[in-house]
């Protein structure tokens, strides 16, 4: 079986397949010139799907049926014409369960979240989060104000999180929505006002879907776990170099296990002298470095969705830096190996096992 | 006859050539919706969805540069040739 890592760039979509996970051939780039926020492999039906942001066309969902030999034209995702929004960046794309094989979502700039129920022939909002009276509170980060990660949990549950603004759960399949940041600081914040009901600037969630309640956070400042869906979040990020960072990602299997990529602080968005993935396997009790096969010093940082695995045993690790780095590890994170370079800079990477 | 000119990488995209030639409608915008049906998307890739022009492309009819906010309302006549343009900006 081939896994196939998916790199999304600042100028197109750059793809690498592998069937030892040491060789690699790069195939594409899609979409060339263009931002590529996200690419993830739909397990059900073996169809890849794309987030791609024109600066000229706008922003389309876009779908591959040959591994990305070819792309079909897409779908423009857009809020009604008298929103005072608009969609501007398609940033996430999340296939749900098996038991609804037409349905994704995908998160999108101004934060919101979009469905389909026709395997991504039409998408349409899910209106009841941006209409959550907290809403007031969400703003742009950096990055845009964008609603960058989207978990669904069998056909009703729905965890997504929005920069800034927060985390939010669904219960009832989008119905409605309940912010779900108690106890997550937002240090940006005045004192006296750093713990708010909204508004926090969530990094990024990830969840096992062995566990998936238990969900780990990568916040803008701290990294934080949660066993009960969001009700209460513990900080588990304190031995960390800095709690400053931007991708967070479970293990498949083990819920105890997790990922994060350490920056040295929110002011020197850069490892400097510690790029490194440090993994947990006690649920956040200590951590440890994987950095044998990465550079000494580097200024290279890793955005948000640019982390992940391929989902195989032993496991296979991948991140993408904003210098155009490609890193990969085959055996659990032991060790890495640069397999690109001078890549435009990466939004995103994501690895999928190709049946 | 009007001739509509694309720039070569939306015409691809949407699937339609690069230089067409349209029956005659009243205005720009009746001219490329019925464009759009015979497209993959072309309307919601030239526009914002509130109807405006999206903000790096540009509109001409003959040597008339269209305004934005009412490039769809302009008239076309029969002989007219529309060029879509896009910003040649980027690095």
């Amino acid at each position: 079986m081939d896994v196939m890592v998916m790199v999304g760039t600042a100028k197109g979509l750059f793809r690498f397949r592998s069937r030892d996970r040491r060789g690699w051939r790069m195939e594409g780039p899609d979409f060339p010139q263009t931002p590529c926020y996200t690419a993830v492999l739909d397990p059900r039906s073996g169809v890849l799907l794309a987030g791609v942001n024109s600066e000229f066309y706008g922003p389309s969902i876009r779908r591959s049926r040959d591994f990305g030999a070819t792309w079909d034209a897409g779908v423009v995702p857009a809020y009604g014409p008298d929103d005072e929004e608009q969609v501007t960046r398609v940033w996430a794309i999340a296939p749900a369960g098996a038991d609804e094989p037409g349905t994704m979502y995908a998160g999108v700039e101004a934060s919101g979240l979009f469905r389909s129920d026709d395997g991504g022939d039409s998408w349409s909002e899910v209106q009841a989060l941006r209409r959550h009276p907290t809403r007031e509170l969400w703003g742009p980060g950096y990055g845009g104000k964008c609603l960058h990660t989207v978990l669904p949990v069998g056909r009703d549950t729905i965890y997504t999180a929005c920069s800034a603004g927060g985390a939010y759960r669904s219960t009832d399949r989008g119905e409605s929505f309940s912010p779900i940041n108690a106890g997550i600081e937002a240090r940006f914040m005045p004192e006296g006002q750093r713990f708010p009901e909204a508004g926090q600037c969530v990094h990024k969630l990830s969840n096992c879907a062995a566990e998936p309640q238990r969900i780990w956070m990568q916040n803008h400042g701290g990294v934080y776990r949660t066993d009960d869906g969001g009700d209460t979040w513990h900080e588990v990020g304190r031995t960390l170099p800095g709690d400053f960072g931007f991708p967070v990602l479970a293990h498949p299997s083990d819920p105890d296990t997790a990922y994060v990529i350490p920056l040295q602080a929110d002011g020197q968005r850069w490892a400097k002298n510690a790029l490194g993935v440090w993994s947990t396997e006690d649920a956040g009790a200590t951590w440890r470095p994987i950095t044998e096969g990465l550079p000494a010093v580097s200024f290279a940082s890793v955005l948000r969705d640019g982390l992940d695995h391929d989902g195989q045993d032993p496991l296979g690790l991948y991140f993408g830096t904003t210098s155009g780095s490609v890193y990969a590890s085959a055996d659990g994170g032991r060790g890495w190996q640069e397999i690109a370079a001078h890549l435009p800079r990466i939004f995103s990477v994501r690895a999928a096992t190709l049946a | 006859m009007i001739t509509l000119h694309l720039p070569d990488d939306l015409a691809r995209e949407i699937g339609i050539a690069p230089r067409s030639g349209h029956a005659a409608k009243d205005s720009l915008g009746e001219l490329l919706s019925a464009v759009d049906v015979g497209s993959s998307g072309l309307l919601p890739r030239i526009l914002e969805a509130d109807g405006r022009l999206r903000p790096h492309l540009n509109l001409f009819i003959g040597e008339n540069r269209l305004a934005r906010e009412t490039a769809m309302a302009a008239p076309v006549r029969d002989g007219d040739e529309v060029w879509l343009l896009r910003a040649i900006s980027g690095g």
